[in-house]
């Protein structure tokens, strides 16, 4: 189940999502109409299935149809895993942010960094490490760069 | 003439084939018998029907010269020529290796592993040793007594997400990482929903609704729910999911999993409810698809997912993609 958190900044219609995103997520009804300028919070969507893939990517042609000026923003590795594997997932977007999954080399807890894609894009495949924040050692980018960031070359 | 009805047949020059194949043997009590060029094991199946084959398909030249072998000696419709006991053993995933999709020898396509392959023979023999029964379903055929396995009964599809928590806990209790069990949650979601919509297909394009799910329950209890068995050994957790159709397609199988949209967009079908991607995202999420199909009977769609450290360990695992069709 999909839940949505709405408010507006100015010109910018933000949108703030979490939950699962699948069969039963009707995002017409959810986020309504398209805006000028949509902002998509995607940091607690933590699952989106096969059939909620094809509805995100209706609802978000509709919105480009429509002239909405697209921004993804905080994109767990759910939704970056879905910006990789189908091409036109964004649907004119512009993907802002997104979570780097990293695991403590000590005591294998699991953590997401946030990183802008521009940030991103200029540590060319060489990620940073992150302190752990239950341990403090020093915790590793835990997937294959290649694969993972594979968006940024697009 | 000699006998090689419990013969591994391993066509391949390279040393990761052998240690490959020799676990698979001892577990599965097969003697193996390695040839190193197409004509050699097509002498040998021409003899006597070996009941596993392996072929190095690494190349498309490979897999073209076997295919011509078998095309030119036997016919690729002989009774000598079953794909269930047909492994083709490769480097790359099956979406980089179009040629073999649409094989009509293809029966299991075995992406090597690269770290371990004897350890990967360990696991694809439970396989291959499940296969050498007369009909094999069930996690029970394939981790006998080294796990329990457990069964989770769905009757209708709003049962779905209890089942995806049910499954979570079960992983969590194993102390599986969080991103590994999402992955393995989104592909058992994929299969439950194959096996509520997608199973019944003829019913399914009637259709007149495309955005929402055409079948319920009643349509269901036909032909009975949908059965969930999973089972971890402490390395490899295995889920199966069972429907009563037993309508499963190789052609179109193959073809779904194989598709990519990372370089092709993707398009929105409304004429169908289902997105036709969901067995790519199973295949893309890292784990092993066994499927096993007794025509208008019951469909099975097995996964594996090897447990590892770190996630990156566990995208590059051992994988396989393996059919087994009865009729």
């Amino acid at each position: 189940m999909i839940q949505v958190e709405k408010e507006q900044k100015g010109s910018i219609s933000v949108y703030k999502l979490s939950g699962n995103i699948e069969e039963d997520t009707h995002l017409e009804e959810i986020l309504g109409p398209p805006k000028p300028q949509m902002e998509i919070h995607c940091k607690n969507i933590s699952r989106i299935n096969s059939i909620g893939v094809k509805t995100w990517i209706k609802y978000f042609q509709g919105c480009q149809k429509a002239g909405s000026k697209i921004t993804y923003v905080e994109c767990s590795t759910a939704i970056v895993e879905q910006i990789n594997l189908i091409l036109n997932f964004n649907c004119g977007g512009t993907v802002e942010s997104v979570y780097l999954p990293f695991s403590c080399t000590q005591c294998r807890t699991e953590l997401a960094g946030l990183f802008k894609v521009v940030d991103l894009k200029k540590l060319n495949m060489t990620l940073p490490t992150l302190k752990c924040t239950k341990c403090s050692g020093k915790a590793e980018f835990d997937d294959i760069p290649e694969d993972y960031l594979a968006f940024l070359n697009r | 003439m000699c006998c090689l009805s419990k013969t591994l047949l391993l066509l391949s020059e390279r040393a990761d084939d052998k240690a490959f194949a020799d676990e698979i043997c001892k577990l599965s009590e097969l003697k193996i018998q390695v040839v190193r060029r197409a004509p050699e094991a097509i002498k040998l199946m021409q003899e006597a029907s070996p009941q596993v084959i392996l072929v190095d398909a690494s190349t498309q030249d490979l897999y073209s010269t076997f295919e011509g072998a078998v095309s030119n000696s036997l016919g690729l419709f002989s009774e000598k020529v079953h794909p269930n006991s047909i492994h083709f053993l490769l480097d790359s995933t099956m979406s980089e290796a179009s040629f073999i999709v649409q094989s009509p020898l293809l029966g299991s396509f075995v992406k090597r592993s690269s770290s371990d392959p004897a350890g990967a023979g360990n696991h694809y023999g439970r396989i291959i040793r499940a296969g050498l029964k007369a009909k094999s379903f069930g996690l029970k055929d394939i981790y006998l007594e080294e796990a329990k396995v457990q069964r989770i009964e769905m009757s209708q599809i709003s049962q779905k997400s209890k089942v995806l928590e049910a499954v979570k806990a079960y992983l969590l209790a194993a102390k599986w990482s969080m991103r590994p069990t999402s992955r393995i949650l989104t592909s058992v979601d994929e299969l439950l929903m194959n096996a509520f919509y997608d199973a019944p297909q003829a019913s399914f394009a009637s259709s007149s609704n495309a955005t929402t799910p055409a079948l319920d329950l009643k349509d269901l209890e036909q032909k009975g729910s949908v059965l969930i068995d999973l089972a971890f050994d402490g390395k490899y957790f295995g889920i199966a999911v069972t429907d009563f159709y037993g309508s499963l397609d190789k052609a179109k199988l193959m073809n779904y999993i194989s598709k990519g949209f990372s370089k092709s967009e993707y398009k929105v079908k409304t004429t169908t409810f289902n997105a036709g991607i969901g067995l790519s995202t199973v295949h893309q999420t890292g784990g092993s698809l066994l499927f096993l199909c007794e025509a208008s009977v019951k469909t099975e769609a097995i996964l594996f997912f090897q447990k590892s450290d770190k996630f990156k360990d566990f995208r590059n695992q051992f994988r396989f993609i393996s059919t087994q069709f009865y009729f």
